[in-house]
């Protein structure tokens, strides 16, 4: 993965992933969204909100959760407590560029590897 | 839609920590613009659906331990309290789904269920209690229910405000309470008026100190 010489987490540093992120980190612990709801609220295509949503699934930043409601499939999306912290993380790295403080100290996800993260 | 300067939706350009601090907070100002439940307007709606409701049913029985004494046609009551209630539960209902929709948070279908059998549990009890006892007082077996009815929708809003962290439900809960108690001091008679007045009073104060705390939010979040 690229290593961002600012510091920000790029899986979350790119403006329509950001825009979902921030969605979802507005829900509260383990809440999620249907994909047809989070799509409206973000005013996206399906599959750009699909493709940026597979990249934040890959980084398990996010869960995504079929299921059925009746007769109809229900796609439910959540961030994960792994997104949440990598949110808090980029906005305390961001905050920390402004005021211009050295970043290299924030916590990042980024740095652990999968074993890490349950 | 979120709308930020020097970006536009759907571009995936390089983002300066300014821009996306500036994105962040449109964006939650957005998001909470469409999820979340105006407080405002319900305690708006149900204040003004009980100075309706309690207002009417005081004026044409001014003395509810008389039920003959009235100054009005009884029917208007019959209709006024459905009608009023009924519509306070349709803008609810329709205010919560349509903000609600498609959101998995756990809770609020049970919540709104536990509210319903609750305020009907005791409205129940507050009609068979007064009949308990032999003759029936009119004025009692009147203002019961609601007196039930108001101090159960009394202890939801205080438990549900401390249990959120709500100052603003918290005391619109301690507040219904009071006035209950607080009505029925005096005696049956105008019990109607103090919940008129204290009741559906106190929620559009409520409603006027909600509407003034979401805008001082929304100017902290543009900050």
């Amino acid at each position: 993965m690229t290593v961002d010489p600012t510091g920000l987490d790029p899986v979350i540093h790119a403006q329509a992933r950001l825009r979902v992120v921030v969605t979802l980190a507005a829900l509260p612990n383990g809440g999620s969204i249907t994909f047809p709801r989070l799509q409206q609220l973000l005013d996206m295509t399906a599959g750009n909100l699909a493709t940026h949503l597979r990249k934040l699934e890959d980084a398990r930043y996010v869960a995504i959760t079929k299921t059925h409601e009746g007769r109809l499939p229900v796609t439910f999306i959540g961030l994960t407590s792994r997104g949440r912290v990598a949110f808090e993380d980029y906005t305390a790295t961001l905050r920390a560029l402004l005021d211009g403080e050295p970043t290299g100290g924030a916590r990042s996800p980024r740095t652990t590897t999968p074993q890490e993260d349950s | 839609m979120t709308e930020t300067p020097g970006l536009t939706t759907g571009d995936d350009s390089e983002l300066s920590p300014e821009q996306s601090l500036a994105l962040i907070g449109a964006q939650r100002q957005a998001t909470r613009r469409a999820l979340e439940i105006d407080d405002w307007r319900l305690y708006g709606t149900w204040g003004l659906a009980w100075l309706i409701a309690y207002g009417t049913t005081y004026l044409v029985f001014p003395h509810a331990s008389d039920p003959d004494a009235n100054t009005g046609p009884a029917w208007l009551v019959a209709v006024v309290w459905p009608v009023a209630i009924g519509a306070a539960m349709f803008v609810t209902v329709r205010h919560v789904l349509s903000r609600r929709a498609g959101v998995l948070d756990g809770g609020g279908t049970l919540f709104g269920l536990s509210y319903l059998i609750g305020t009907a549990a005791a409205g129940v009890t507050g009609s068979i209690l007064p009949r308990l006892i032999e003759p029936v007082d009119p004025g009692l077996a009147s203002i019961a229910p609601s007196v039930c009815i108001v101090l159960v929708i009394g202890m939801i809003y205080l438990v549900s405000g401390a249990f959120w962290s709500d100052r603003l439900q918290a005391a619109v809960g301690g507040w219904l309470i009071v006035v209950n108690i607080l009505a029925l001091l005096p005696g049956t008679d105008t019990y109607s008026l103090g919940m008129a007045v204290g009741g559906g009073g106190g929620f559009l104060v409520a409603a006027l100190l909600a509407w003034r705390r979401d805008r001082a939010g929304e100017v902290v979040a543009d900050r």
